[in-house]
């Protein structure tokens, strides 16, 4: 690693730079607030991530330090180092960053300086905790399904200790016929991994189609096939960047039961995957005339040609990165 | 036997060369997929039948006119990589080099097709199509359509028992029976439409790429209009003639400045830096040949109208090469 800690230091200024000129710019001429103008730095160094990885390696490489050469292995290290921050950026910060900025909105909304206090216990419900619902983050009209029962969430919102209240729950059931056999519906339920609490519930049952009886239950438990967190984390809405893969890796069972088509998730991954395809594509271009030109020795007359390095390699790297993404725009519009 | 060797030794230069060429090609090449990516996607965005051959037609006519930018940066390049640089060797390679770089300049000179611009395409979309079995999310609401004999739901506000369905290429349209209000469930009879376009999460490209090729091509038609002007005569000796001269001069006075600037010892900061002065060499090769173009006008024997302003033009610019070469070699002494 330490043959790499000058790539690393290159590295560390160009996203610095980016990052405060796109700061710089949104909150001077987009008239962003600062949380929006964070979040778009953040996207705009993981989106030129590839670029600035990539010159910085071969800068690091070319221009000549104290340390000894540098190895394959290092490169290799170093490609493992990005690929992890780049996830790291992507798959956990944007998502959670994102999150905190809807929380944000509704304090500004709200007009108030911060959240009350809640404290909430997951294995009861009171109608009572459903008045501080507006304070949460939502998402809306979450349906899946297990074999031929349909649960649907009109509205579900994500309370702190991961604990979810939902608006408007139904669950309709058909029997192998295909004739109603089942309806439940909850005005208000509370739910807490595969637990779920729902309140004045009332229930219909059907034989042949035809009803046959009625019941009312004040609280009614009932086990939600996949955790609610599932349901909600994965629910394409609005803007899919916002999902990030690891939930997708951790809930894959709900992504196989659950009957929902992850058409908008395939083309997320699609584009994910081949982000970091052309990450590790640019950073090995590099790493290859680095390493064949390595250790190159600048001294006062030369200033002239590495300053037209300087250029030429960020040219070049621009335009890779760019060919890279035109040819993974034109498979996604020739093929899928 | 002597000039036997002797050609060897200006076939393995040619070689040599011709494989600097051949890299100068690769990279250039490379650089254009970009158009190529981009013009299979207008192309399909436009309609095109057999729109693969078509972009490859385009783009092989693209390389057709880099064919200078591509002979100046292997020039440069070439000068500055090899390992000799005995005068009188230097004397002689560097206008045979120019006459080998005549032949592919000749072919620019006859290539006078025009190649296509980026075409324009929509933002990339996802068109979530409907799938009998499962749940699609469409906009905010949510859709079931059942496999045959199930019924479809759909899922927006409340449930929707849906009694039929139907696409086209853009909307799809749902038509309910019965809805599962808040506390019971009656019969409801509406009709829903949802577009079947959604911007898809693509990343942005840095538009850096597009400005410079749009800027390229400009300039390449420009540098084809004035090469063909410049030399087009009637004769078409006169005009193969005229450019190997030319070309003989100028490639002379490029490796000039290529020996004159080369250094050994910092390899790939030398080649960027030999890049950046092939494209300015590149933007002044057409003023180069305004000069050209402007003595044949007062030339009044025709056979020679291109032939002798190229004959003057490329001796100027070859005793300048010249020039750089002895500047950085001193004057040959006998051996």
């Amino acid at each position: 690693m330490k043959k790499l800690n000058k790539s690393i230091l290159y590295l560390i200024l160009l996203m610095l730079t980016l990052a405060v000129v796109g700061f710089v710019y949104q909150i001077q001429f987009a008239k962003a607030d600062t949380l929006t103008a964070m979040l778009a730095c953040i996207k705009l160094v993981y989106t030129y991530l590839p670029i600035l990885a990539g010159l910085a390696l071969l800068w690091g490489l070319i221009f000549h330090g104290q340390s000894q050469p540098a190895s394959t292995g290092a490169v290799i290290l170093y490609i493992f180092l990005i690929l992890g921050g780049s996830i790291l950026l992507q798959e956990i910060a944007l998502p959670s960053l994102s999150e905190f900025h809807q929380a944000q909105q509704i304090l500004i909304t709200k007009k108030a300086k911060s959240f009350p206090k809640f404290t909430i216990n997951p294995t009861n419900i009171s109608s009572s905790e459903f008045a501080s619902l507006s304070w949460f983050v939502s998402k809306d009209n979450l349906a899946f399904a297990q074999q031929n029962t349909f649960l649907y969430f009109e509205k579900l919102f994500k309370a702190p200790g991961n604990v979810y209240y939902g608006l408007n729950f139904k669950i309709v059931s058909f029997d192998a016929k295909n004739r109603l056999e089942y309806v439940f519906i909850a005005p208000q339920v509370k739910a807490y991994e595969t637990d779920l609490f729902a309140l004045s519930a009332k229930a219909y049952e059907y034989k042949n189609g035809n009803l046959v009886g009625q019941k009312s239950y004040t609280v009614k438990k009932i086990t939600l096939p996949y955790p609610v967190e599932a349901v909600y984390s994965l629910r394409a809405h609005g803007n899919l960047e916002d999902i990030s893969l690891i939930n997708v890796l951790r809930y894959n069972d709900y992504i196989y039961g659950s009957r929902i088509n992850f058409y908008h998730m395939g083309i997320l991954i699609f584009f994910k995957v081949s982000y970091y395809t052309m990450l590790i594509i640019i950073i090995v271009i590099c790493a290859g005339f680095g390493l064949t030109f390595q250790n190159q020795r600048v001294i006062g007359k030369d200033i002239i040609p590495a300053i037209s390095f300087l250029i030429v390699s960020t040219a070049a790297g621009i335009i890779v990165y760019d060919i890279l993404l035109g040819a993974i725009n034109m498979i996604y519009g020739l093929i899928i | 036997m002597i000039l036997e060797e002797v050609t060897l030794i200006y076939l393995d230069l040619i070689k040599k060369y011709a494989r600097h060429l051949v890299s100068a090609f690769f990279y250039i090449a490379f650089i254009g997929l970009f158009y190529f990516f981009y013009l299979l996607l207008g192309m399909k965005f436009q309609g095109e039948q057999t729109l693969l051959l078509e972009a490859l037609k385009n783009y092989g006519l693209l390389l057709v006119h880099s064919l200078p930018l591509m002979t100046i940066l292997a020039t440069l390049l070439f000068f500055a990589r090899i390992e000799t640089s005995d005068t009188r060797f230097m004397l002689r390679v560097m206008p045979i080099l120019g006459g080998v770089n005549a032949i592919l300049l000749i072919l620019f000179f006859f290539f006078q097709w025009d190649f296509g611009d980026f075409m324009h395409y929509d933002q990339l979309y996802i068109r979530p199509l409907p799938q009998p079995g499962y749940i699609t999310p469409y906009e905010k609401n949510q859709i079931y359509i059942g496999k045959t004999q199930e019924r479809s739901l759909l899922f927006g506000g409340d449930i929707f028992l849906v009694a039929s369905w139907r696409t086209n290429s853009s909307f799809l349209t749902v038509t309910t029976t019965s809805r599962i209000g808040d506390a019971s469930f009656y019969p409801d009879q509406q009709s829903f439409t949802f577009s079947l376009k959604e911007k898809a999460p693509a990343f942005q490209e840095t538009g850096f790429t597009r400005v410079f090729f749009e800027n390229y091509f400009s300039y390449v038609r420009k540098l084809r209009d004035v090469f063909h002007k410049t030399f087009y005569s009637w004769g078409i000796v006169s005009s193969l003639l005229g450019i190997l001269l030319m070309s003989a001069g100028y490639f002379s006075l490029l490796g000039g400045i290529a020996i004159v600037l080369k250094e050994n010892q910092i390899q790939i900061l030398m080649r960027s830096f030999f890049v950046i002065i092939g494209i300015a060499a590149w933007f002044a090769f057409p003023h180069f040949l305004s000069f050209i173009s402007l003595m044949s006008f007062g030339i009044r024997f025709g056979l020679l109208r291109v032939a002798f302003p190229s004959l003057m033009m490329g001796s100027f610019a070859l005793l300048i090469g010249y020039g750089f070469l002895i500047l950085k070699n001193g004057l040959p002494r006998k051996a």
